[in-house]
């Protein structure tokens, strides 16, 4: 049923034509399927909490549902989600360190985690997957996003241009710099030295 | 052989190579230029082993069990009435400060010391501006000029089609003549102020104008004497 609706509704201007035209609330739930992991996943790099980033992308869908009607095509809609995305991010950081200087919560590290795996590898990638967001963290904002964007969400360069505001030239500069320091500090963790079997 | 690619367009293409994301054209571009760079074939052997693992993950997967419920609350939350505290918050948001505005910009334009009541303020202005003082130099100037009707007729129509309200030199000298042949009485208020002023005027006046001054005044008012 799902997967005919998405046949019948291929491209983004297709949704946003039958979210205008009438059937909003198939159309929504098409559009908010089609981009949430993309926007969750930013939000996750921002915030670095499931429980925030969960909020924070249906804070998003919700804003851009209500202007959706007046998007204007200037952007692509990924272009578009991503500066809603960073605009509640920052909100909600901001929100959040507010609170913080009442509160003596620590922040929480992620936990990603995923039903299709047996246990034994689950704690194991489990550690991996946490060790990997903290080598992630260490690089700087503009090259973590580009290697984001690129390697997760396998955006273009263009399109990522438009997301960050940087020439292509320079985000091709930042990819490859990003990965090289991934490279040297993955290579110096344990999980290396003592993965040479996986 | 002579690489294709420059050494920067090599390390650009890199990761996307090592991760399998190149066109098949560029890759073969690649594998040709690559062989002239030994550092970035040691870069690239490093990344696809280090990668190999963090490939292996199974981010999608992850993401897609996190955002499963996510429609369903949007939806949720788009169709769910709008609460109390919605409404409120619109009205702290936005009435509030838009009547508390409102309400500053009318208290400045009604008050009349305000600074944006400008008509007030000009024409203050425009009634203390000062006097100007024909100063002694001045006056031997003006005695010393020669005044004809011609030239005096020459310069009133250089200045008639200018805007600004001037008055010719020869024109204020005139008025100064004219003045200099009377005598110049100041105003009550400016000899009250300045007593040495009037001293020094009534020293200038010979014995018989004092006099006739003084039997105007007894004629006027009898009592001041």
């Amino acid at each position: 049923m799902m997967y005919s609706m998405t046949l019948a509704l291929n491209t983004d201007q297709d949704i946003i034509n039958e979210y205008c035209s009438g059937d909003s609330n198939r159309a929504a739930t098409l559009f908010v399927r089609k981009h949430q992991k993309f926007v969750y996943s930013i939000a996750l790099r921002y915030l670095r909490s499931h429980d925030d980033a969960d909020d924070a992308t249906q804070e998003v869908f919700i804003r851009a549902l209500k202007n959706l009607k007046s998007f204007r095509g200037e952007s692509s809609i990924q272009t578009w989600l991503y500066r809603i995305t960073i605009n509640i991010c920052s909100n909600l950081v901001r929100k959040r360190k507010f609170i913080s200087l009442f509160s003596r919560e620590d922040g929480s590290e992620i936990e990603l985690e995923s039903d299709t795996i047996s246990p034994q590898q689950h704690f194991e990638n489990k550690d991996f997957e946490k060790h990997f967001e903290r080598m992630l963290r260490q690089l700087p904002e503009k090259q973590r996003e580009t290697f984001a964007l690129r390697y997760f969400d396998e955006l273009s360069y263009e399109e990522i241009s438009k997301m960050l505001g940087t020439s292509v030239g320079g985000l091709k500069a930042n990819y490859f710099q990003a990965v090289q320091k991934l490279t040297k500090l993955l290579k110096k963790s344990e999980f290396m030295k003592s993965g040479e079997d996986l | 052989m002579t690489p294709i690619l420059s050494h920067k367009q090599a390390e650009e293409m890199l990761p996307d190579y090592a991760f399998g994301r190149l066109q098949t054209e560029d890759a073969v571009l690649f594998e040709e230029s690559i062989i002239a760079y030994p550092d970035l074939e040691q870069e690239l052997i490093e990344i696809k082993s280090v990668f190999s693992k963090v490939e292996k993950m199974d981010f999608n997967s992850i993401l897609e069990h996190r955002t499963r419920n996510i429609s369903v609350r949007v939806q949720e939350k788009l169709n769910a009435p709008k609460s109390h505290s919605d409404k409120m918050s619109t009205v702290f948001r936005i009435v509030i400060p838009t009547v508390g505005l409102a309400a500053m910009a009318l208290f400045f334009f009604i008050n009349e010391n305000s600074p944006f009541n400008t008509h007030s303020n000009n024409s203050e202005y425009t009634n203390n501006q000062p006097i100007q003082v024909v100063s002694s130099s001045d006056v031997a100037s003006i005695f010393s000029d020669e005044i004809t009707a011609n030239a005096l007729l020459a310069e009133s129509r250089l200045h008639q089609n200018n805007s600004m309200v001037t008055i010719p030199t020869l024109v204020t000298s005139t008025i100064d003549e004219i003045i200099a042949d009377n005598i110049f009485i100041p105003s009550d208020e400016s000899t009250s102020e300045n007593p040495l002023q009037k001293e020094l005027l009534l020293d200038n006046l010979t014995d018989s104008e004092i006099q006739t001054i003084l039997n105007e005044l007894n004629y006027e008012n009898p009592s001041t004497l």
